[in-house]
């Protein structure tokens, strides 16, 4: 059975470098793909990673006992990861993103589901549509990245959202709407609806764009 | 703004993450909204797979590369760490010792010159001679002088 993350940890702070070697096999793919997710570039999200999990064990020791070593790996990750971005870039400012009529019409209604809606559990779909929005997502303009990762990948709540992006409630909301939207246009040539009737895959045809 | 505009933010919100007030909101805007039921529908066909996507391309990687590096940083650090701990362990007592030498000094003369002053006799002394360039140290004492030899002589 497998040794659960406290157990791990503990041994880890103790200096039993096995146990920490155990929790970076069990979290490096996830806490990678945080990164990857949030700074595009491979090198840069492999060299992300591995700095989340030394800062990580640096820390072990203020890690508190009721919090789970697996959300504190992940927010250590997106930090390092919004720093790497940022440090790039200008700071953007906070303003509020209203949703527009524009902004509904953006991608279409609904068109992500259009493809998946032959037959929703059909796994080879999901496993394209998934790969395919892991490639659109570095289109993606960074405040669009970062918050879809955090939401999608650490599974921040509203709250936890607003707090770790020092942004509102009602900005986190549209915010993530808008990202979600950006999203579905760049994939509506993949979902078949700009050319109207039948997707790719109904027509049959492959999987390249 | 519309309804639309206003409730489209809210769609893809979990459970308890709306007030009971927009939630009901929500859920009327909805229940008579064509479009936002497809967009809303839309959205939850898809989720979960950016994540799927994310994960995918991770796993398409050797991780072997990854592992063993992040093992060797932590090692150099236990190691670095280590060197200082060993140091200062090494070296604790003989900082001790250093810290504490003028002290003991200290307290060396003060027993010397007290020694040397209640009766009356002569506390010896030290006295430096230099003939033809060349000094030498005398130590007066109550039985004559005492010449201090150096590696030289």
């Amino acid at each position: 059975m497998e040794a659960d993350d406290l157990s791990l940890v503990r041994k880890a702070r103790a200096g039993d470098d096995g146990a920490f070697q155990a929790l970076v096999v069990r979290y490096q793919r996830k806490v990678y793909a945080v990164a990857l997710g949030i700074v595009r570039d491979p090198d840069t999200a492999w060299d992300v990673a591995q700095e989340a999990f030394v800062r990580a064990h640096g820390h072990l020791a203020g890690l508190e006992g009721s919090e789970a070593f697996a959300k504190w790996l992940f927010r250590i990750t997106s930090h390092l990861a919004i720093d790497s971005v940022r440090r790039e870039r200008r700071a953007l400012k906070d303003a509020v993103e209203d949703v527009s009529e524009a902004d509904l019409q953006a991608g279409g209604e609904g068109i992500l589901s259009t493809p998946l809606g032959l037959d929703p559990s059909d796994n080879a779909l999901r496993r394209e549509l998934a790969g395919r929005m892991a490639e659109a997502l570095a289109q993606l303009p960074e405040i669009h990245r970062e918050i879809l990762v955090l939401r999608e990948l650490e599974g921040l709540s509203y709250e936890e959202l607003a707090e770790r992006l020092d942004i509102q409630k009602g900005t986190v909301m549209s915010r993530l709407f808008h990202a979600r939207k950006k999203m579905q246009a760049l994939l509506a040539g993949y979902a078949g609806v700009a050319a109207g009737g039948a997707t790719d895959l109904e027509r049959g045809e492959g999987s390249e764009p | 703004m519309s309804e639309c505009t206003r409730y489209a933010p809210m769609l893809t919100a979990r459970p308890g993450e709306l007030t009971a007030g927009d939630a009901a909101a929500l859920e009327r805007h909805v229940g008579g909204c064509d479009r936002c039921r497809a967009e809303r529908a839309a959205f939850l066909a898809t989720e979960g797979l950016l994540a799927e996507g994310l994960l995918a391309k991770a796993a398409e990687r050797d991780f072997a590369p990854f592992t063993d590096a992040v093992m060797a940083r932590v090692g150099r650090r236990h190691t670095r760490r280590g060197r200082v701990f060993d140091w200062v362990t090494h070296h604790r007592l003989r900082a001790a010792l250093s810290a504490l030498a003028p002290a003991f000094a200290a307290v060396a003369l003060v027993v010397y010159l007290r020694g040397a002053s209640p009766d009356g006799a002569q506390a010896p002394h030290l006295v430096v001679l230099t003939t033809e360039g060349e000094a030498t140290m005398v130590l007066r004492t109550e039985q004559g002088p005492v010449v201090l030899m150096t590696d030289g002589d």
